[in-house]
């Protein structure tokens, strides 16, 4: 996995390339933590060039959502490819991680 | 590669640590450009759940005597059928094959449950000394 991170005012835009599994969950999960200690609470992973996710790296993402939400933030996810929505649909998941189609929508709702 | 007519079967041995899981997913490229006939839903659904049971291979094994656990992953295509087994030398180990739900905060506890509902059957049994997981999915 490759990561690339945009910093706004109080927003982080995480680019994951590759894939997002057991060896990279540490390494998002430490990175969002960085960002939302930073102030930057509204993190945004864009998945767009997510290749493959699976349980664990799932699980990074809910623990970024915790981390966010603990400092008065939040979590989104963009631009998911079918891999990844089928993970999320067969875990119910995108009840709680709901996918925006692009990064900008998920900057933008003020929910 | 071809074991019989109209099959695809592939293999991948290794000592089960995160490079045998890229071997793994470089094995799933190989076998679906063999078997073009697999649907894109089919293909995916499979291959996210035989990732999650070497995933779990490769965190949960704990070797029996000096060395690394050691594990093979058999793939097969066989129309309209995908197989799966992997088997490892390590301890014996006790998955629970219907877990509980967990609270949608939770960080881990959903990789058994996402196999369950990406394939048609899962078994785990310990034969010959191995731990031995099966996956089927049929494709429409």
């Amino acid at each position: 996995m490759e990561l690339t991170t945009d910093q706004r005012e109080g927003v982080a835009v995480l680019h994951v390339t590759g894939r997002l599994t057991m060896a990279a969950a540490g390494e998002l999960k430490a990175a969002v933590d960085r960002e939302v200690a930073a102030g930057r609470t509204l993190v945004v992973v864009d998945l767009g060039d997510t290749a493959f996710l699976d349980s664990s790296g799932l699980g990074a993402l809910v623990g970024g959502l915790r981390s966010a939400r603990a400092a008065g933030g939040d979590l989104r996810i963009a631009r998911v490819g079918a891999q990844v929505r089928t993970v999320l649909e067969l875990t119910t998941m995108d009840r709680v991680l709901r996918p925006y189609a692009d990064v900008e929508d998920a900057v933008g709702d003020r929910r | 590669m071809t074991a019989a007519e109209g099959a695809v079967e592939l293999r991948v041995d290794g000592p089960a640590e995160p490079g045998w899981l890229d071997e793994v997913h470089g094995a799933f490229e190989r076998l679906w450009g063999a078997a073009p006939g697999v649907p894109e839903l089919d293909r995916m659904r499979f291959e996210t759940a035989v990732i999650e049971i070497a995933t779990n291979i490769v965190r949960h094994t704990t070797p029996v005597g000096p060395g690394p656990v050691e594990a093979t992953v058999l793939l097969r295509a066989r129309a309209p059928r995908l197989e799966a087994e992997l088997s490892d030398t390590g301890a014996p180990v006790r998955v629970d094959l219907d877990p509980a739900p967990v609270d949608d905060l939770a960080e881990s506890g959903r990789g058994i449950a996402l196999v369950l509902r990406a394939v048609d059957s899962l078994s785990l049994a310990r034969e010959g000394g191995r731990n031995t997981w099966r996956l089927a999915r049929d494709w429409s």
